[in-house]
């Protein structure tokens, strides 16, 4: 078993140094962080430029670049963010609460909906709710999220009456209005805060969860009915059970194995997929800054963003690799 | 001690009798052999009776028969150009005479830009789907069939695309690459191969194993002849499902792509651009808004209908 995840932490750890390879190159022809120096100033001379390549070490070919970049990294420097001028880790750091905290509150919404309604929908096949559940899904798994958010936006945000309109810009508004006075954000009481924060997560939270229920709810439904098909389901019935304690303790606790460990494997990818979320809605977390940071040629800050995501995938897997060992006894790794 | 070669003679010492036919008429022999044991119908006959009973398959089908032919006939259908600008009939509401779904902020008629956006949007993605899935279902071939330092080196790259996030370096690539769709098609197929890839693997571990391919071997078939005529036939109906259902994706990824406003350039239309533009004129026009998402939404979810139908109606398991 140790041996097992020995071996793979390294073979994960070497696909880490190619994607970091790869990413780096790739960012290289995103082009030179000098075309943005020349746009803020026009009266830039070319030598001016070139000390600047010269400081920033931009005059070297890319894989001479790479190498320098690895050596730093592996000093614990990821590099400075050439939009903020900060170090692009601590950056970094600073937007991965706002993501988790938006996508903390998705995931227990679609946990608490999506299993509950798989269950129902598996123990129910092919009743009509089942039929209905099933075409939602459909309908859930074809509906693009940027369409499906500027469509909520639309109807809760531009189309109500002034005073019902839910707000869909950032996690928070500038201003708040108590007692009748529209006072700054930060000399508000508290419960005031909240208010204000809870409106600007229904829209994006409510876009999300809605959308992603499909997939895990007719995954449920798939495992339930996977199960239920088996030998020890129909002794347990045999032997006289009630049927709830059947579902409930017997088949759930076997689907919920693989249940599990999709959702594991969910996770990186509410990182990675918060991008468009996240620019839609003008919610600052990691979505968004890796968006805005390909989109000013800053590579240090969009590297690093790029391999913390590469890293939470590859961490991921191998998680779900090892927690099918622990999950089901049946499965053993050499 | 190295033992001299006996010659060619049959255990109790008799020559070999001359063979009865050559290795490649065994190997039609035995084809002929399975086809004439199918009972009442052939495989595709009851592949076209469980398609043509699945509802929505069928209605996805046809979805998608009726999209295909109205953007093939767009400069027959509307008589409007769909980037020239006609000032003075900017945001005229939907369903009004002559502008069937309204105009938009330089007065370009809607439904014209949806039939034309439609052509690019539609051969994007199956352009990018039919590629990638021949690209996938070859190299997927490939690795499970010979195994070894092939297999492992392509499983490790295919690892390296699935634990890369795609959608950041889609964007730095449409960033530098951008605008011309068959630039997109590229990046797309680049990024996309590695699924249908591992998805082709695993089934091409699971067919070795048959009997078949062990009589195929026995009788002296060569790698090639029976990667293509053995081992390819038998996951082209996996192939064929997730090609279908990756075009819905494709289409999703292009669209996703002009949103963030980097997919295909602003002046040719397709329904990501649209829909970005129109977020730009929320407020008076919400209409904009409505039209380019419906027909990406419309698209996906009829491949998804043909997909599911195409995947019970070629799984020879299921028996309705």
């Amino acid at each position: 078993m140790w041996q097992y995840i020995v071996k793979q932490s390294f073979q994960r750890l070497f696909i880490l140094i190619i994607i970091s390879f790869l990413a780096f190159i790739i960012l290289t022809l995103v082009g030179d962080p000098v075309d943005i120096l020349k746009s803020m100033n026009p009266h830039i001379t070319q030598k001016q430029i070139d000390v600047y390549k010269h400081q920033q070490g931009l005059d070297r070919p890319p894989l001479i670049r790479y190498f320098i970049w690895a050596r730093n990294v592996l000093k614990g420097d990821f590099g400075i963010s050439r939009a903020y001028k900060q170090p692009v880790f601590p950056l970094l750091i600073s937007r991965i609460p706002n993501t988790m905290y938006m996508q903390a509150i998705i995931m227990l919404i679609i946990i608490c909906l999506s299993i509950p309604l798989g269950i129902f929908s598996a123990t129910h096949q092919y009743s009509s709710f089942d039929y209905i559940l099933t075409f939602l899904a459909f309908t859930g798994n074809a509906l693009p999220t940027f369409w499906f958010g500027l469509l909520m936006i639309l109807a809760f945000g531009v189309m109500p009456a002034k005073e019902f309109r839910l707000p869909f810009t950032g996690m928070y508004s500038d201003s708040v209005s108590y007692n009748g006075n529209v006072i700054p954000y930060d000399a508000a009481p508290w419960f005031i805060k909240v208010i204000d924060r809870i409106k600007h997560m229904l829209l994006p939270v409510l876009t999300v969860s809605l959308l992603s229920l499909a997939g895990l709810m007719r995954y449920t439904r798939s495992a339930m009915l996977e199960v239920v098909k088996q030998d020890y389901i129909r002794t347990a019935r045999a032997k006289g059970l009630r049927e709830k304690t059947v579902i409930y303790v017997h088949a759930l606790r076997n689907a919920i194995i693989p249940i599990a460990t999709i959702l594991i494997q969910s996770i990186p990818g509410l990182f990675a997929g918060s991008l468009i979320i996240e620019q839609l809605f003008g919610w600052p977390g990691v979505g968004k800054m890796v968006y805005e940071a390909v989109m000013s040629n800053d590579y240090p800050l969009a590297m690093m963003n790029i391999m913390f995501l590469s890293f939470l995938t590859v961490v991921f897997t191998l998680i779900t690799d090892i927690s099918y060992a622990f999950l089901d006894p049946r499965i053993t790794y050499r | 001690m190295k033992t001299p070669e006996k010659p060619n003679l049959m255990p109790d010492g008799q020559p070999i009798p001359e063979p009865v036919c050559t290795l490649d008429e065994m190997d039609i022999g035995l084809e002929a052999l399975e086809t004439t044991s199918a009972k009442e119908y052939t495989y595709a006959q009851m592949v076209l009776r469980r398609f043509l009973r699945h509802k929505l398959a069928l209605t996805g089908f046809f979805i998608i028969g009726i999209l295909i032919t109205l953007t093939l006939l767009a400069n027959v259908i509307s008589s409007y150009d769909p980037s020239i600008a006609v000032i003075q009939d900017r945001f005229i509401p939907p369903f009004s005479p002559g502008h069937f779904l309204g105009t938009d902020d330089v007065g370009r008629d809607v439904w014209t830009r949806i039939l034309y956006g439609g052509r690019i949007s539609l051969m994007i993605g199956f352009i990018t789907a039919i590629t990638g899935g021949i690209i996938g279902a070859l190299l997927g071939s490939a690795s499970g069939y010979f195994g070894g330092w092939f297999d492992s080196l392509m499983m490790r790259v295919c690892e390296v695309f699935f634990s890369i996030p795609t959608l950041p370096i889609l964007i730095t690539l449409s960033k530098y690459f951008g605008g011309s769709p068959w630039n997109i098609i590229l990046i797309m197929v680049v990024f996309g191969w590695a699924g249908t890839t591992r998805m082709v693997r695993g089934l091409v571990l699971q067919i070795k194993q048959y009997e078949y391919i062990e009589a195929a071997k026995a009788i002296g078939c060569s790698n090639s002849r029976i990667i293509l005529r053995h081992v390819f036939p038998n996951t082209i109906a996996i192939v064929l499902v997730s090609m279908t259902l990756s075009i819905g994706g494709a289409i999703l990824t292009e669209s996703s792509l002009s949103f963030l406003g980097l997919g295909v350039q602003p002046d040719i239309p397709t329904w990501g651009n649209m829909l970005s533009n129109a977020m730009n004129f929320m407020w008076n026009a919400p209409h904009l808004v409505i039209w380019p998402g419906f027909f990406i939404f419309l698209t996906i979810l009829s491949f998804n209908f043909l997909g599911d139908g195409l995947r019970d109606a070629l799984d020879p398991k299921l028996k309705l």
